[in-house]
């Protein structure tokens, strides 16, 4: 097969196809920062800033995908009266203070147009400056957040956990207000990014349940879906964290015969029995866990229940593997990955989540070499 | 025990489990009116219920959702329970181990932590929650303060648990490290990383942390 682009790797991949090779993402997004020698702190309102830092990481790392945005899982609630919190060097929402306290507070929520918030305008510039300058060979993706885990941001999550099962009706009408105007940022990228990555961390079932997903997360990040691909870009589910028990439903989500991906940690199935059940059931009792990369494995599962669907993405632990690891280490890491779930196409091998800034130089090469190196289709 | 304390007890887990705060007080206070001890309440419905909730965590009938939900329905019925015990005489016995927890440094996150602490004060725990992004000095201060057994620390993000690491070598360079034993846990944090930088155990959630928490006090099994 003759030699692909970038993008057009990972568009191949996004539509369920397969590839000259398999694409990679290194998902140095904040730390992308670093390799021009900013930090967050200093270079956030700067698109150009932000877009050179990931031009660099991606020349410097070579992989097949620049990121724009650090924030993505809070910008929406920040628009919304969130107020920031620098937690190191990641700038989060400061959940202490709630801007939804009761539900007349949702009555006053302000909305303000995506153009003219500064992080919003800011997001949306730094994506249109990379699709500018390297969006003809290279998948420029951007990170928003889900509706769901907006609405946890703004209420507090044992709050909404709470309303959740006390007070559901005006739980799905604070949803809709949220979804109406993501959908307003989300779609303001059309033309600036190729893909858009909706996080959703607290859809997870590391915090939500199944049933719960069902209701207030699903209709809701289907919806948006459903615009970001009529507005002519693809989208990414990301619930970032253990996906057993509502993978099918995260699957969903993408409108059905469009190209989408989901991506997540998947589980761990070192700690979560729930994970090594539904990894045996559908794997088999023969799956060898290796105790050091207790992720990779649930890519064979997943792959093998949604890959017909959607484009599967992951999973390289970011914390066990890509920042405590050594590259040897991530060299078999990727090779498992791609044994486990490149087969037919429709897959994308990357870290589970945005990975620490702390994360060697060293891993991230050794990530993108071996995916060149082990994942060319034959 | 009399016999009629012994129907509260089925009635108070179930509505632990379920959850359902009004009643599990309601219950707690009727049983406690009519003669049951705070300790009896503890080892009979409190402890079980934790249990169970822990169970259906494990088995993914619950999830982190209901955990607080549960949590808090714990700790409204520890407070009448709690009151009642100072008035108990032989309290010192039922203080199992004191402990000191905190989120660390930068990090704000307190839904584990919180569950955690309520999980702990259910079985009979005395825990001292110093809240979120505690610096190592406070934290190592407030164990000397209070006499901790052990320093339970949380921490969410890959960015700040190098500050986990802070509380580690503060309490060596105090020449403290001996005197607290170290329970980690966290999203960003693993066994095999607890072990490398020197903590004692490490959980993965509430109903680890209680077994943790009782090995480390010698507690355990």
């Amino acid at each position: 097969m003759a030699k692909m682009t970038s993008l057009e790797r990972v568009a191949t991949a996004l539509q369920r196809g397969q590839p000259d090779q398999v694409p990679v993402a290194t998902l140095a997004i904040t730390r992308a920062l670093w390799e021009i020698g900013e930090r967050p702190q200093t270079a956030i309102d700067d698109a150009e800033k932000m877009a050179k830092a990931k031009i660099a990481a991606n020349e410097n790392f070579g992989d097949d995908i620049v990121v724009a945005g650090i924030d993505g899982c809070f910008v929406e609630a920040k628009a919304m009266g969130a107020k920031n919190y620098w937690s190191k060097h990641m700038p989060i929402v400061d959940t202490r203070y709630r801007v939804i306290k009761s539900w007349e507070d949702v009555d006053n929520l302000t909305f303000p147009a995506p153009e003219e918030h500064p992080r919003m305008r800011t997001v949306i510039e730094e994506a249109g400056i990379l699709m500018d300058k390297v969006g003809d060979h290279i998948a420029v993706a951007v990170i928003v957040s889900g509706p769901y885990s907006t609405a946890c941001n703004l209420m507090g999550h044992e709050s909404m956990f709470r309303a959740m099962v006390k007070e559901p009706e005006k739980v799905h009408s604070l949803l809709d207000k949220i979804t109406d105007y993501s959908i307003k940022y989300h779609t303001a990228f059309k033309g600036r990014a190729h893909a858009v990555a909706l996080l959703d961390p607290v859809a997870s079932t590391e915090a939500t349940s199944p049933k719960q997903h069902e209701k207030f997360v699903k209709p809701y990040l289907a919806r948006d879906c459903d615009a970001i691909a009529k507005a002519g870009m693809i989208p990414i589910n990301h619930p970032c964290g253990d996906t057993t028990g509502i993978l099918q439903m995260a699957a969903d989500v993408i409108p059905k015969g469009s190209p989408g991906a989901i991506h997540a940690n998947y589980g761990d199935v070192k700690t979560r029995p729930l994970s090594l059940k539904f990894l045996k059931e559908v794997v088999g009792e023969s799956v060898a866990l290796d105790p050091d990369d207790p992720y990779s494995i649930m890519l064979k599962a997943v792959k093998k229940m949604v890959g017909d669907r959607v484009c599967v993405c992951g999973n390289i632990d970011p914390i066990s593997v890509m920042l405590e690891g050594t590259p040897d280490q991530v060299r078999a890491t990727v090779k498992r990955n791609i044994d486990y779930a490149a087969e037919g196409g429709g897959f994308i091998v990357m870290p589970g989540c945005d990975t620490n800034p702390d994360t060697p130089s060293e891993n991230f090469k050794a990530l993108v070499k071996a995916a060149r190196e082990y994942g060319v289709y034959r | 025990m009399v016999p009629r304390l012994i129907k509260y007890i089925e009635n108070l887990k179930q509505t632990l489990v379920e959850y359902d705060t009004e009643k599990a007080v309601e219950l707690t206070d009727k049983a406690l009116s009519e003669g049951a001890s705070a300790r009896f309440l503890i080892s009979e419905a409190i402890l079980p219920a934790t249990k169970i909730i822990g169970e259906k965590y494990e088995t993914g009938e619950y999830f982190l959702s209901e955990l607080v939900l549960c949590g808090e329905t714990l700790q409204a019925v520890m407070k009448p329970i709690l009151e009642h015990l100072g008035k108990e005489v032989g309290k010192k016995e039922e203080e199992i181990g004191k402990i000191v927890l905190a989120t660390v440094e930068g990090d704000i996150h307190d839904i584990g932590k919180n569950i955690v602490r309520l999980f702990l004060q259910g079985s009979g725990f005395t825990v001292e929650d110093m809240g979120v992004d505690m610096p190592a000095g406070k934290i190592i201060d407030k164990a000397v303060d209070v006499k901790a057994d052990i320093i339970a620390l949380s921490c969410l993000m890959s960015v700040t648990r190098d500050h986990v690491k802070d509380v580690v070598e503060e309490l060596e360079k105090r020449g403290l490290r001996k005197d607290f034993k170290i329970l980690v846990g966290g999203r960003s944090t693993n066994e095999k990383w607890a072990g490398q930088i020197g903590c004692d155990k490490w959980a993965a959630d509430g109903p680890g942390a209680v077994e943790a928490a009782r090995s480390l006090v010698g507690r355990g099994g």
